[in-house]
């Protein structure tokens, strides 16, 4: 079985936050970096999978700058067997969309059975990215899990839902989990688990597909697992810098409605002043 | 001028009240356009067209009857596929927060959860909403078509709306299972209100020193209509379940009123309810962080302050 992590490298909750000058993100200067705090849940979750199936594998798929392979190895230590970064500069400032098309062409082409994700990044706070997901792999997904039995095909989960509610689930796999507290208590990294996991493989993907100088070539992309939805898309020329990974099969590039992106128009409130003057404009590049 | 889409959840057939906030704001916006609610199954509507929605529309369709995102989405989706709207919005609920995503993946859009507010900009309705969990807040302008957010209960204040026609459209929604079947939902059968909703919270910390201590809040929240929350330690210590954890790693709530007792105010946790309206705040010591964010703070010790809040409560709510 080969199962998949998303994980996200995010400020301390520690962290005091100074949006920067040109309000587009937050000074990054002294941060300290961690894994967020539920995506410990999602690999714990993994490890555990792996650990009652056997014969399987634990990936772990980041994307970010450079430093988020710190986080990666933070997986790589407690256990999970290999990570993907999805690490180049085009990658940079995607939106939930844009991430959620990376993330669900990787899974695709590390063609996963199953995938576990933090509920939440406990930096955008927007919850969104493993539902997006799944959407677009047209797997099943299951937000805010506190509970999860592996049965063969098929996981049962358990979530709350508000109200004292609990609801009972089964998904079939491939399906996509969204982990939170209570589902598990994530393991410490041990000492010899730390020293392997230096020697762990780490792949990077861009945004193109295009393997890094000095890097194995990625595997080439495996045909999609499920078909495209309404059947065959409108074939567009690719722009030179999009290819297969970025983009799940079967959707157009190009078209107006792929342009979308989240603009940070200005900070506002209790941290910054407005500065509605400087606007940025962040844009996915896929 | 905007045609606005608001998914309205339902209990029982009957409309939730964040759908009166929703369409409320959206009559704000809209400047003329339609404003429709969506909902999946049966729904009063008249009721919703008392909040302002011109068009009712209800999806019906097998498998829809239990809370399924892939069929739920996939019908949502369907309706917004026909409808064509400018922005479709939905409560950050629990049920919210996972459904609206997923539509917006299908309709190839992105989406910003959470938002606190929604204004008019340069070109089409932007949101506010928080970072860092309430850290910093960036407004957040869309480029897509249509705009999908999701808004955190008690955002807004309505106070009254222009009633729409209300009219009531069936849709077919055409779903299959997606390989998601809901087994079943429990209750933990007392009818507690969810922390996210609720417009008064009362929250206690490492203080309580027990499980057994939490139930010094039952009286004054049942009086109040208020739900019961939680600071990290107290969680951790094991005094009270997850799900009633406020704070940067559990729920973040905006209440109108919020009642900190024996918490003292830690960063995470002030992430988590900052944005309450009114925030009282009981703890021993003077120097605790949470009296600097709070609107009235009691020096006091809580085992001595809640009896008689409580008294007071019982006073003033029995009339």
């Amino acid at each position: 079985m080969k199962i998949g992590v998303l994980l996200k490298q995010v400020p301390d909750s520690e962290t005091k936050v100074r949006v920067n000058g040109d309000a587009t993100g937050i000074e990054e200067g002294d941060i300290k970096w961690i894994v967020s705090p539920y995506d410990e849940y999602a690999v714990e979750a993994a490890i555990q999978l792996k650990e009652k199936v056997g014969d399987s594998e634990v990936v772990v798929l980041s994307m970010g700058p450079a430093r988020c392979l710190d986080a990666a190895r933070t997986a790589l230590a407690m256990g999970a067997d290999r990570a993907v970064i999805l690490d180049d500069d085009g990658f940079a400032g995607s939106d939930t969309l844009g991430v959620a098309r990376s993330l669900a062409a990787a899974i695709s082409k590390e063609e996963l059975d199953v995938v576990f994700a933090g509920c939440q990044a406990i930096d955008g706070d927007s919850g969104a990215v493993p539902q997006m997901t799944a959407a677009l792999l047209e797997w099943p997904h299951a937000t805010w899990i506190n509970s999860f039995e592996h049965e063969g095909e098929t996981a049962t989960i358990k979530r709350n839902v508000g109200g004292g509610n609990v609801e009972v689930a089964r998904l079939r796999y491939p399906a996509l989990f969204s982990c939170t507290k209570g589902l598990n208590e994530p393991r410490y990294a041990s000492l010899p688990g730390i020293m392997k996991a230096k020697r762990k493989p780490v792949a990077r993907y861009s945004p193109g597909g295009r393997p890094r100088a000095g890097r194995p070539p990625p595997p080439p992309p495996p045909p999609a697992r499920a078909p495209p939805r309404g059947g065959a898309a409108p074939t567009t020329p690719r722009p030179p810098s999009a290819t297969s990974v970025s983009r799940p099969p079967g959707r157009p590039v190009g078209s107006s409605r792929a342009s979308c992106a989240t603009r940070f128009v200005s900070s506002s409130r209790r941290c910054v002043k407005r500065r509605r003057s400087s606007r940025a404009r962040k844009e996915i590049q896929i | 001028m905007s045609d606005i889409l608001v998914f309205c959840e339902t209990n029982d057939g009957k409309a939730k009240s964040s759908a009166r906030e929703l369409l409320g704001k959206a009559k704000e916006l809209c400047d003329g356009g339609d404003v429709d609610a969506v909902v999946i199954g049966g729904v009063n509507a008249e009721q919703l067209a008392e909040w302002g929605a011109d068009n009712v529309i209800t999806i019906a369709g097998d498998g829809l009857e239990g809370f399924n995102p892939v069929a739920w989405a996939s019908a949502v989706h369907q309706v917004v596929d026909d409808r064509n709207p400018d922005v479709v919005l939905a409560s950050a609920s629990s049920l919210g927060k996972d459904l609206l995503p997923r539509v917006a993946a299908l309709a190839e859009c992105s989406v910003a959860s959470d938002c606190t507010d929604l204004v008019e900009g340069d070109d089409g309705i932007e949101a506010v909403r928080p970072f860092y969990s309430g850290k910093c807040f960036a407004n957040v302008a869309l480029e897509c078509d249509p705009k999908f957010f999701s808004v955190r209960p008690n955002s807004f204040i309505i106070d009254e709306i222009e009633a729409g026609d209300g009219d009531v459209e069936e849709f077919d929604a055409d779903v299959d299972d997606g390989g998601y079947e809901l087994l079943s939902v429990e209750s933990s059968g007392d009818d507690k209100i969810e922390l996210t909703e609720a417009t008064r919270i009362i929250a206690g910390g490492r203080a309580l020193k027990s499980a057994e201590n939490f139930a010094i809040f039952d009286e004054a929240a049942s009086l109040m209509g208020a739900a019961v929350g939680a600071s990290r330690a107290a969680v951790d210590a094991g005094y009270t379940p997850h799900s009633t954890q406020v704070g940067q790693t559990g729920k973040v709530v905006n209440p109108n009123l919020y009642i900190a007792a024996g918490i003292s105010g830690a960063i995470q946790h002030l992430a988590g309810m900052r944005t309450s309206k009114v925030i009282v705040a009981i703890n021993k010591d003077a120097d605790a962080p949470i009296f600097q964010h709070s609107t009235y703070g009691i020096v006091g010790d809580l085992f001595e302050v809640m009896p008689m809040l409580t008294e007071e409560l019982r006073e003033v709510l029995a009339d």
